[in-house]
């Protein structure tokens, strides 16, 4: 693989950030992992109930989000290749908001999409439910703007939703990126908040 | 006593003054690559370039929920084949492929395989998507007249001729094609 990320995943090392660390999934974690799907089959912003899923990750193995204060995992991240379009990841990410803080969720993001990029994709593609405020708006703020409007393109908490699709390069992501990079552990500013009312970072 | 008013469903429709569908199979192959291999098709779709290829495409199709491919004439002449595929059994949507020997001749042909899709399956979606490069311009044409929406632009998705490309989104609801069927073409409605 092309950079050291996807080398040391190889290795089964996991990522290090400030507030989660990012582990391969595996025999270890797997019952872990299986106790999450309750609370994503509850989130609308998830989807519901997830389907069968036929495309394996190609970027990169499915990485579990671990909180580094309490080594609880409370999400999934996982990717595939868009069908008919070679080097494009369809990124799938999972934080249970009942248990990491937005600070977490958006370190643990960040890390993902670099870690896919690392794994060589061409082009993050991201489908955003049109109710997701929460991620919308993050994604706003990186001035980010939905590409596509599926219109009632999923069927979610009894509804037809629509879904927007998001798609950038290596190098898109990099601007994207740098505000957050600035707001989080190690960067040069301080945040007011990663969410509604909320203080940053995890309890 | 009264008896209740039943409705009579409107019957399938599989010819349309000279235009014709029917079921595509694997015998169809030699047609149907033919159509495939004319113009730019193979730089605008994801489609096989052998016999065995589409024959297995046409199979693959066929095994699925609501695989219908469907292969068109235009009198004797064969005008196109579709088919669709990424069937969403939860959210009723399916990706469509439409391949025409002349996109700008075909909205009636492709509106004919439409209805016959809505009419048999309780699809709530179709959709497609391809390339934006210059022979997709008769495509664009087509879907737009046909009544499905511009959903966007999916940017570099694709890769033509070694060029990262983008690529549109077109989609149509049932009630969407309904409304056009009933403006264009009232005998398309059901």
């Amino acid at each position: 693989m092309s950079h050291a990320l996807g080398s040391d995943l190889e290795a089964e090392s996991p990522l290090k950030g400030h507030w989660v660390i990012l582990e391969p999934l595996s025999a270890e974690n797997a019952v872990e992992v299986a106790q999450l799907n309750r609370p994503r089959e509850m989130t609308p912003q998830m989807g519901g109930a997830q389907e069968r899923r036929d495309v394996p990750s190609s970027f990169g193995p499915p990485l579990v989000v671990r909180l580094a204060a309490s080594s609880e995992a409370v999400g999934l991240m996982e990717n595939g290749e868009m069908i008919g379009y070679p080097g494009v990841a369809v990124v799938v990410i999972f934080v249970d908001p009942a248990r990491a803080r937005a600070g977490a969720a958006l370190e643990a993001y960040t890390m993902y999409i670099d870690y896919v990029f690392a794994w060589g994709a061409r082009v993050v593609h991201l489908e955003v439910l049109s109710f997701n405020r929460e991620v919308l708006s993050l994604l706003r703020k990186a001035k980010a703007a939905p590409q596509v409007r599926l219109r009632q393109h999923a069927f979610v908490a009894g509804h037809y939703w629509d879904l927007l699709v998001f798609g950038f390069t290596h190098a898109e992501w990099l601007l994207q990126v740098a505000p957050w990079r600035r707001l989080m552990p190690g960067g040069d500013r301080r945040p007011k908040a990663f969410g509604r009312n909320r203080k940053a970072g995890p309890e | 006593m009264n008896q209740p008013q039943v409705e009579t469903p409107r019957p399938a429709i599989a010819t349309l003054d000279d235009l014709s569908v029917r079921r595509l199979t694997a015998a169809d192959a030699g047609m149907g690559l033919e159509i495939a291999l004319a113009g730019d098709h193979p730089h605008l779709f994801d489609i096989p370039t052998s016999l065995d290829g589409l024959r297995q495409l046409i199979e693959q199709t066929r095994a699925q929920p609501w695989g219908l491919p469907m292969l068109c004439f235009r009198g004797e002449r064969p005008a196109g084949w579709v088919i669709t595929g990424l069937t969403n059994l939860r959210a009723l949507n399916a990706f469509l492929l439409a391949v025409f020997v002349d996109p700008s001749e075909s909205t009636m042909a492709l509106a004919l395989c439409i209805r016959h899709l809505f009419w048999n399956f309780p699809l709530h979606r179709l959709y497609t998507q391809f390339p934006l490069i210059p022979a997709a311009a008769g495509y664009r044409e087509l879907y737009t007249r046909a009544g499905f929406h511009e959903e966007g632009v999916m940017q570099r998705h694709a890769v033509v001729s070694s060029q990262p490309t983008d690529v549109v989104v077109f989609g149509l609801l049932r009630e969407e094609f309904l409304t056009w069927s009933a403006a264009h073409e009232p005998r398309l409605g059901f």
